[in-house]
């Protein structure tokens, strides 16, 4: 297929973007595209007057896994569960033998910050996984189905809120609600549970002032209430470590940050 | 805020690796495209695979899109367009088809529902609908049933009981019918 006849060459763009140009010569079609300039013209002329032909239909909204996956697979670090990094010298030898899952850890903060490469992590992280969370949440939070807007941000006197937790890589999700006037946390464990190589995860409320307080483990499991940890205020964003078993041995996160989520304000 | 500048701009910020404006071009646009992949694909799967391969190639190709290629919703409405048609020739593949003589019904053939009449009873058809207009009823029905159905020759030579010829020709003289008459702006009414 030379395509030299500009009749030829609008008439075969037509019905590539018509889609009736299949099989072989599409695949022949796309490689003519890819260095054709005038040729990848022809075929946006024929979008555009094509897309005339959408028909408006009730806006309906894809179910959460979706933008999950997308937000996975544009990951710029997949996440794999790996062993947590070796225990510096500073780490208390033995941890505190291990709480059960969704026991409360009411640790306050105290300890050495995080090193410097973990929380170069954790920004990374936070600037995916805030803006891939937060699209799910507000996908999550019912809203009127013709007002799309930008993802509202939560901000009112004691009003309470959602987030999705959603593990990468994973099936694993938490759907977390937490209302700071009943001083409670609660949350709901679904999906497949990640192979934790005896680590534990680890809950944690990131207030204003960015520091990580430990609100309690992450059962993988069934449902779970924590007590809003002692020194939570403002609207929060959560995040999830992995510790060694029992939770972080420091009140600070040990291991590699996994999820950043924002809250979204719930009615 | 006006969709279409707002569109422009998360693209153009999604070029540049920007995380946060591909989150809403998806919040937006996703709610947008779901139903045009549902009615193409038929199957909640596939739709929602479609979904994501198409904001998957947005979030590589973003930088492809220049504002000669049109309004940016257009643009990617075309790129899950064109990953739903991947999908339906991937499940249906038509290589290996018979040619027209053992043509077999397509599978999406009879929904009890015709495309064209939703298509009508629509809005966005105003645009197109002079043109449309003119055209001979089977070309119109072949062009119609091929983007919104995304039939092939193929299966239109069942849809159509016709053989694979005279669809092809159809379509063909179809789509340059409709050109001409839009490039000529006889009927084109520029959109709001």
């Amino acid at each position: 297929m030379k395509l030299q006849n500009p009749q030829l060459r609008r008439a075969v763009a037509g019905e590539y973007a018509l889609g009736t140009l299949a099989g072989r010569a599409r695949r022949r079609f796309d490689r003519l595209l890819r260095n054709d300039e005038a040729l990848q013209h022809e075929v946006a002329i024929w979008e555009q007057q094509l897309a005339g032909l959408q028909v408006p239909s009730p806006r309906i909204r894809p179910r959460p896994q979706v933008w999950v996956q997308i937000a996975r697979a544009i990951a710029p670090t997949p996440y794999a569960i790996a062993p947590a990094p070796a225990p510096t010298a500073t780490t208390p030898p033995s941890a505190a033998p291990a709480p059960a899952a969704s026991t409360i850890r009411s640790t306050t903060v105290v300890g050495a910050p995080p090193a410097a490469n973990q929380s170069r992590f954790w920004r990374n992280w936070a600037g995916l996984a805030t803006a891939a969370v937060l699209a799910l949440v507000v996908a999550l939070v019912a809203r009127a189905p013709q007002t799309v807007t930008p993802p509202p941000v939560a901000q009112q006197a004691s009003p309470s809120y959602v987030a999705l937790l959603q593990m990468p890589n994973s099936t694993m999700h938490w759907t977390v609600n937490v209302a700071p006037k009943e001083g409670r946390i609660t949350l709901a464990a679904n999906g497949e549970a990640p192979p934790l190589d005896g680590k534990s995860l680890e809950l944690w409320w990131l207030g204003a002032n960015g520091k990580p307080v430990a609100i309690g483990l992450l059962p993988t499991h069934g449902n779970g209430t924590m007590p809003m940890p002692a020194g939570a205020s403002g609207t929060p964003k959560l995040a999830v470590s992995v510790e060694p078993a029992g939770g972080s041995p420091t009140g600070q996160p040990t291991g590699p940050v996994v999820i950043v989520a924002d809250v979204v304000e719930s009615a | 805020m006006d969709d279409h500048s707002a569109l422009g701009e998360w693209l153009a910020a999604t070029a540049k690796g920007d995380a946060k404006a591909f989150a809403r071009l998806y919040d937006h646009c996703a709610p947008h495209l779901y139903p045009q992949l549902l009615r193409m694909l038929r199957r909640q799967d596939w739709a929602e695979e479609a979904l994501q391969d198409c904001f998957l190639r947005i979030w590589q190709k973003a930088e492809s899109y220049t504002a000669a290629r049109g309004a940016p919703m257009a643009w990617i409405a075309s790129v899950a367009r064109y990953r739903a048609l991947d999908l339906l020739r991937s499940k249906r593949p038509e290589d290996e088809m018979p040619e027209y003589e053992e043509a077999v019904e397509p599978l999406w053939a009879d929904t009890g529902e015709d495309p064209l009449r939703r298509a009508e009873e629509g809005q966005g058809i105003t645009r197109l609908h002079g043109c449309l207009d003119r055209l001979q009823q089977e070309q119109r029905r072949s062009v119609l049933l091929a983007y919104y159905e995304g039939y092939t020759h193929q299966e239109l030579t069942a849809a159509m009981k016709a053989p694979l010829g005279t669809v092809k020709s159809w379509v063909r003289r179809g789509l340059a019918q409709l050109r001409e008459c839009l490039d000529g702006g006889t009927a084109a009414v520029t959109p709001q």
